[in-house]
């Protein structure tokens, strides 16, 4: 009986006084690793690097003996092809919940739109930072091993570890600019043309297209951007590479931002 | 009385599906989504205007005066690129959506027929985008040489050559059978977004992978690629070696056909 007039007495804290940025990581890595597709794409990410520099690129320097940062390049251009199964990911962390309707039990769970935003860029940001990282290492001790004739490339050399650090800092960026397009545009197919489009078909086709004179700024696009950190840039000229990288930063801190501002101001 | 209406029983459902029928609910199924219109759109907006712009940087950047037209034509049409994405996800859009809103449920039980539901979405496809693409070559390509005749001293094309010609068709038909290519991989793979990497993997970064990274001796490998196969029609391989126009136009088409005959297999024996 007294327990029954305590327990009324006691009222339940609030709802936003639980909210705290730890449970929003918990919750966000939960609904990250509990959806196949993640799995899909992660376990995809890590075989196309590897594969790639194991099986078919050094090839492509054989012949005579190649600089240490040419053959550290070859071992990770696998990383274009991961870099679309990271945009993908990336894309859908918001738009799959735009579509399953999740997004509404997300929201009033964490009404606290912003934090939402930190929570989930922060399980997708440690996990695909430090997947990128381990497979592009990865990708080069192996191909390294496997190719060993080939030239005479080890960390010691600066190039060689900014290379293939720089690869695999460029997909774990590539994947957050995809996250905050995906939490822009809320819809999964128009979001990935649109990743399609930026990084794959515009550099390809302005390079075609354009004449010699107006290729200049390719070099600012953010694939090619991303690119000359690792002298992978497409581009007739490059920036410099840590520029280049501070670009590519730039622009998804562009995007993260104009995303933060459409999840607080606008309907969800 | 009674008895007459016994005995006059309600036909079968499979006796009132005829061909017909299927198509027209197709079509108002394709034509009453926002998305089909955004698409179509983009890909008129996107193959005119390009034209007009990539020609105008051309002269500007110096083209020239005795540019052989084929180059030209293919300066003109080089939108067609971006309108292979468009269209291809507008092609993986019509089994993926249904599969995404649960609409196929509701379809294959009013169709059982499936292989007469995959005929007639293919139908309605082509349908849309054949001319489509046909009509946007045609006018983007009019259009770029009144551009490029209106400059001085730059000799105009015309439709006179046959190269010409060809790569003005060649570029719609390449960007037609993309969207069916799409429209084969989005039946296969029944999500949208796992269907449009797999596209934009295999058309556009795989081709990019393959210049950069295969050895020498396997490099002409990369002419058989999708891309590359459609683009000797009109645009030029990316890569050492090019299929003749019309044998990659052909290898093309063998894969579109690969793609839909899966689709039709998977979509007849598997669960929907």
């Amino acid at each position: 009986m007294p327990a029954a007039a305590v327990a009324a007495t006691r009222r339940r804290e609030p709802v936003a006084g639980n909210l705290t940025m730890t449970g929003v990581l918990r919750s966000e890595w939960t609904k990250l690793r509990s959806v196949r597709s993640t799995w899909w794409l992660l376990s995809v990410t890590v075989i196309l690097t590897v594969g790639v520099a194991v099986f078919v690129s050094p090839g492509a320097t054989s012949g005579k003996a190649a600089t240490p940062a040419a053959f550290a390049r070859s071992t990770e251009y696998g990383s274009v092809l991961s870099q679309l199964a990271l945009l993908v990911l990336g894309v859908m962390v918001f738009t799959g919940e735009y579509h399953s309707g999740m997004i509404r039990a997300s929201l009033s769970v964490v009404p606290r739109r912003l934090l939402l935003l930190w929570g989930k860029l922060g399980a997708f940001g440690a996990i695909v930072l430090a997947l990128s990282l381990a497979s592009s290492v990865a990708a080069f001790v192996l191909g390294r091993l496997v190719h060993h004739g080939r030239a005479h490339a080890w960390f010691g050399d600066p190039q060689v570890t900014r290379i293939v650090i720089g690869a695999g800092l460029v997909l774990a960026v590539t994947g957050i600019f995809g996250l905050a397009l995906g939490a822009i545009i809320r819809n999964t197919a128009a979001g990935l043309s649109a990743i399609a489009a930026i990084f794959f078909v515009l550099p390809l086709l302005l390079r075609l297209a354009l004449p010699s004179s107006d290729q200049g700024f390719l070099r600012l696009m953010p694939s090619n951007a991303g690119g000359a950190l690792w002298n992978a840039a497409l581009s007739p000229t490059s920036l410099s590479p840590w520029t280049g990288f501070a670009l590519l930063c730039g622009y998804t801190a562009a995007l993260v931002a104009v995303a933060a501002w459409r999840l607080r101001r606008g309907d969800a | 009385m009674t008895s007459a209406s016994f005995t006059k029983s309600p036909s079968p459902v499979a006796g009132n599906l005829t061909m017909r029928g299927v198509l027209r609910s197709e079509w108002t199924k394709f034509r009453s989504l926002r998305s089909t219109w955004w698409l179509l759109s983009m890909t008129i907006v996107l193959v005119v205007g390009l034209a007009a712009v990539l020609v105008v940087l051309e002269i500007n950047g110096g083209a020239p005066k005795q540019e052989p037209p084929y180059q030209v034509a293919q300066q003109i049409e080089f939108g067609a690129l971006i309108t292979q994405l468009v269209l291809g996800v507008l092609g993986i859009l019509m089994f993926t959506g249904e599969y995404g809103s649960g609409m196929i449920r509701i379809s294959i039980s009013v169709v059982p027929r499936r292989l007469m539901l995959l005929g007639a979405k293919l139908s309605v496809l082509c349908a849309v985008v054949l001319p489509l693409t046909l009509v946007s070559a045609v006018v983007a390509f009019l259009l770029g040489d009144l551009v490029w005749q209106s400059h001085r001293g730059l000799t105009p094309v015309g439709f006179g050559d046959p190269q010409v010609t060809r790569i003005v068709i060649g570029s719609a038909l390449v960007v037609a059978l993309t969207a069916i290519c799409g429209f084969g991989l989005g039946a296969i793979i029944r999500s949208t977004a796992g269907s449009i990497g797999t596209l934009v993997g295999i058309f556009f970064v795989l081709p990019l992978v393959a210049e950069a990274a295969l050895p020498r001796g396997v490099a002409g490998l990369a002419r058989f690629l999708p891309s590359n196969a459609g683009d000797a029609l009109w645009g030029g391989t990316i890569g050492p070696r090019s299929m003749t126009p019309w044998a990659g136009f052909g290898l093309l088409c063998g894969y579109a056909v690969a793609l839909v005959a899966v689709a039709a297999w998977r979509l007849r024996r598997g669960d929907a």
